[in-house]
């Protein structure tokens, strides 16, 4: 056999294994009944109907705004409890603590306490994904903060006393790498959570319409919703995350 | 000992601990307005921690510290730092990172302005072709040029110079000392340049103050009146110079800090 | 200057010992002042609590959530090490397991095992295992995978000058280096798996603290679920004190002084 390269080789091998899974799953369709394992087609039919039906995109765009807004929140809050805590010593335990604290609590948890809070709206949607995204910024932000470069800092502190020029010159940019990588995986995770937040506590959304899928035993739905959700973290990840992490890696590359 | 109108750096029986030991007990030397003195002295021996002093990044725990006549703390604005490695921001361009010092000053300059100053200063370190090159597309070399540039383009009154030239390789570090002497020459700022190579410190000083170990005091000031560029092998008092030098340092590291 | 750090460090502590107190009593404060089924008062709660240690039926939950954590636990290590296994002596599949299968599991919801596992396995013990083993593989996978990346190279060299005996090498050297990894992976395995045993469990089984835990909020009963909340954590905190920490110095002693890796 011609020696093809072992990186041609894996990327043939990874395609094949996705044409062989997709035919195993139609053959296996055709024995098993449908709400047990809807076909391929079937499943890409009920996609398509997001971008037929206004009702159904409306629900997609619902889950896109409270995963946005989640994130805006976390990210804002949790850098500057991040920020406090490098600058004022005792709010660096107490973060400690809260993070630690809302990392052991379950999203269902919170997802059921948000319904009794604030009912069955967007506002505890939006709540319950924002304080699992939380400490996730906190801890992240907190490292990066540890990880500044200190000679970098004293060449700063060299030319200026004032804080808010230091801060916006110096401090903010080489923060930008680590936010965005944060960001990164608070995107992957917020998904996964909003689908349960939904659920529960929603009126609107992909996990509402996950949860009367549910009900109604439509599995090519469910499986619709899901792939529709991948897709979208998938397309975020390749088209937006990734293009700004080499973006920003190469201008932050060592000097 | 009170500062004469010269004397722009003046140390008067300082004192610092740090860490749990003592640093400096009495530690007095002066510098004069437009002199570029060398501090030499053993490895750990406090010189960058004197740098640290004279800018206000670090304060005594006694003695009298003035600069240009007032306290660090009034007058850090009127020196800049160049530190041993060159760190720059790696999200700048060379000249993005020669206005980096002048954006963190202040003060009321436009941004023509200062990108007129960050070219001249470039210029200057002989780095205008690459003005908009990044750090890491720099080698060694030219990135402590641009750290230079960034220092001279704030226009101070005094640079501090820590080993700058340290991580270079030799044959960077002579071309760089040569290049330093000139824009001294030219621009007549007053240098305090620490250094642990006692070659180095022959070549560049008027005058160099030689530290001890811990607890740090100046054990000799050397001054040195040959024209430069100076070539240490052709002058017998330099040559002398460095005799006693090397003696003298070979036995502080012998005793250890 | 030391002692003065320490002193603002034990300074700190305890003042965020008071805040916590400080919390405590808000929470206290809160809930006087709202209904019970909003917010439970902190006695509510910790009575709520101790019933989990008293009567026999949520004894009976516990144990079986906690009984399929271990299981979905030990599954999801193994496949873990399974597909790093094969990515490793496989080169070959290496962009099929990390390109493929690895970022499918690890976009998939948890939600969507949950409620897939249930259509397929019924409400049952086999659907909530299932559940919780498909999320926690791409975890231990990442781990020990990050494990087998680090295999000093040079060491296996010598493993192999050594001996031709493949699986000798692969004995001394592999594994011990390995090791730590897969016991880091079990550990964060262990830790999410215990978060997301709710989730499982809330369509797919009449026993457990999952079930449990959204019978209460039908019946509008927030100390219930707070306590569930608690307990998990309480019986996180203890497997990983008894087991896992003492396995992971078993298997790394050269770091007994190192911090514990891992979430």
């Amino acid at each position: 056999m011609r020696a093809l390269s072992l990186n041609t080789r894996r990327k043939l091998a990874a395609h094949l294994f996705v044409i062989a899974l997709l035919a195993v799953w139609t053959v296996a369709a055709l024995r098993l009944p449908g709400y047990v394992l809807p076909a391929p087609l079937t499943v890409l039919e009920r996609v398509g109907d997001f971008f037929i039906s206004v009702k159904l995109a409306s629900h997609a765009a619902a889950s896109i705004f409270h995963v946005a807004a989640a994130l805006v929140l976390a990210f804002a809050i949790g850098t500057a409890l991040a920020l406090a805590g490098r600058y004022l010593p005792i709010t660096r335990v107490l973060i400690g603590r809260l993070s630690a604290f809302l990392n052991s609590f379950s999203s269902v948890g919170w997802a059921l306490l948000a319904i009794l809070w604030f009912g069955l709206n967007d506002i505890a949607v939006i709540f319950v994904i924002g304080i699992i995204l939380l400490p996730i910024y906190m801890i992240n932000m907190q490292a990066a903060l540890d990880q500044l470069d200190s000679e970098l800092l004293e060449m700063t502190a060299s030319f200026t006393r004032s804080w808010p020029r230091a801060f916006t010159l110096v401090v903010l940019p080489a923060l930008y790498p680590f936010m965005l990588a944060t960001t990164r995986i608070a995107f992957g995770i917020a998904w996964k959570v909003a689908l349960t937040a939904e659920l529960f506590g929603g009126n609107s959304g992909f996990g509402f319409l996950v949860n009367l899928a549910r009900q109604d035993i439509d599995t090519s739905r469910i499986f619709a919703v899901i792939a529709l959700m991948i897709v979208i973290s998938f397309l975020a990840d390749h088209l937006l995350f990734a293009p700004l992490e080499r973006h920003l890696t190469r201008h932050y590359a060592d000097a | 000992m009170n500062a004469t109108p010269d004397e722009i750096i003046c140390f008067d029986r300082v004192r610092l601990r740090f860490g749990g030991e003592t640093i400096f007990d009495d530690l007095s030397f002066s510098v004069r307005q437009g002199e570029f003195v060398c501090i030499l002295g053993p490895s750990g021996c406090g010189k960058s921690t004197a740098l640290r002093l004279i800018g206000d990044l670090l304060q005594p725990d006694g003695g009298a510290i003035t600069v240009g006549g007032r306290a660090p703390r009034e007058s850090w604005q009127r020196l800049a730092f160049v530190f041993q490695s060159p760190r720059l921001a790696p999200w700048r361009t060379a000249i993005d990172n020669v206005m980096l010092g002048m954006e963190l000053r202040g003060g009321e300059r436009d941004g023509a302005q200062m990108r007129e100053r960050a070219e001249e200063a470039l210029a200057l370190v002989g780095l205008k072709q690459d003005a908009a090159k990044y750090p890491r597309m720099l080698s060694g070399g030219e990135r402590q040029r641009v750290a230079i540039a960034r220092a001279l383009a704030v226009e101070p009154q005094i640079v501090l110079m820590d080993e700058p030239f340290s991580a270079l390789d030799p044959n960077t570090r002579q071309r760089m000392r040569d290049e330093l002497v000139t824009i001294w020459q030219r621009t007549k700022k007053t240098i305090v340049f620490v250094t642990h190579d006692v070659d180095e410190a022959l070549t560049l000083a008027d005058r160099i103050l030689l530290f001890s170990n811990k607890p740090t005091r100046v054990i000799d000031q050397i001054a040195l009146s040959a024209p430069r560029p100076r070539s240490l092998a052709d002058d017998a008092a330099l040559a002398r110079h460095r005799a006693e030098l090397i003696a003298m340092f070979a036995g502080l590291e012998r005793t250890g800090p | 200057m030391r002692s003065a750090v320490t002193r603002s460090g034990l300074q700190a502590r305890l003042l965020a010992d008071a805040a916590v107190i400080a919390a405590i009593a808000a929470w206290w404060l809160a809930s006087r002042n709202l209904p019970a089924f909003v917010l439970p008062s902190p006695w509510a709660t910790a009575q709520a609590l101790l019933r989990f240690f008293t009567e026999p039926k949520l004894m009976i939950d516990v144990a079986a959530t906690g009984l399929r954590v271990v299981l979905s636990v030990v599954a999801a290590t193994a496949l873990g090490i399974a597909l790093a296994m094969l990515a490793y002596f496989l080169p070959v599949t290496r962009d099929i397991v990390r390109k493929r299968v690895l970022p499918f599991l690890n976009a998939m919801p948890s939600l969507g095992w949950a409620i897939l596992a249930v259509i397929w396995f019924g409400v049952s013990d086999a659907a909530v295992v299932f559940a919780q083993t498909a999320i926690l593989v791409p975890f231990c996978f990442i781990n020990v995978s990050q494990g087998i990346d680090e295999i000093d190279t040079e060491l296996v060299e010598m493993a192999r000058s050594f001996t031709r005996q493949r699986w000798l090498a692969f004995r001394t050297v592999l594994i011990p280096a390995v090791a730590p990894y897969v016991v880091a992976a079990a550990r964060l395995a262990y830790g999410v798996s215990w978060k997301i045993a709710l989730i499982a469990e809330l369509f797919g089984s009449e026993r457990g603290l999952g079930y449990a835990m959204y019978q209460a909020q039908t019946v509008a009963d927030p100390a219930t679920v707070i306590a569930i909340c608690l307990i998990i954590v309480l019986v996180f905190v203890l497997g990983d004190l008894l087991v896992l920490r003492p396995l992971y110095h078993w298997a790394s002693p050269q770091d007994r002084d190192k911090p514990f890796p891992g979430i």
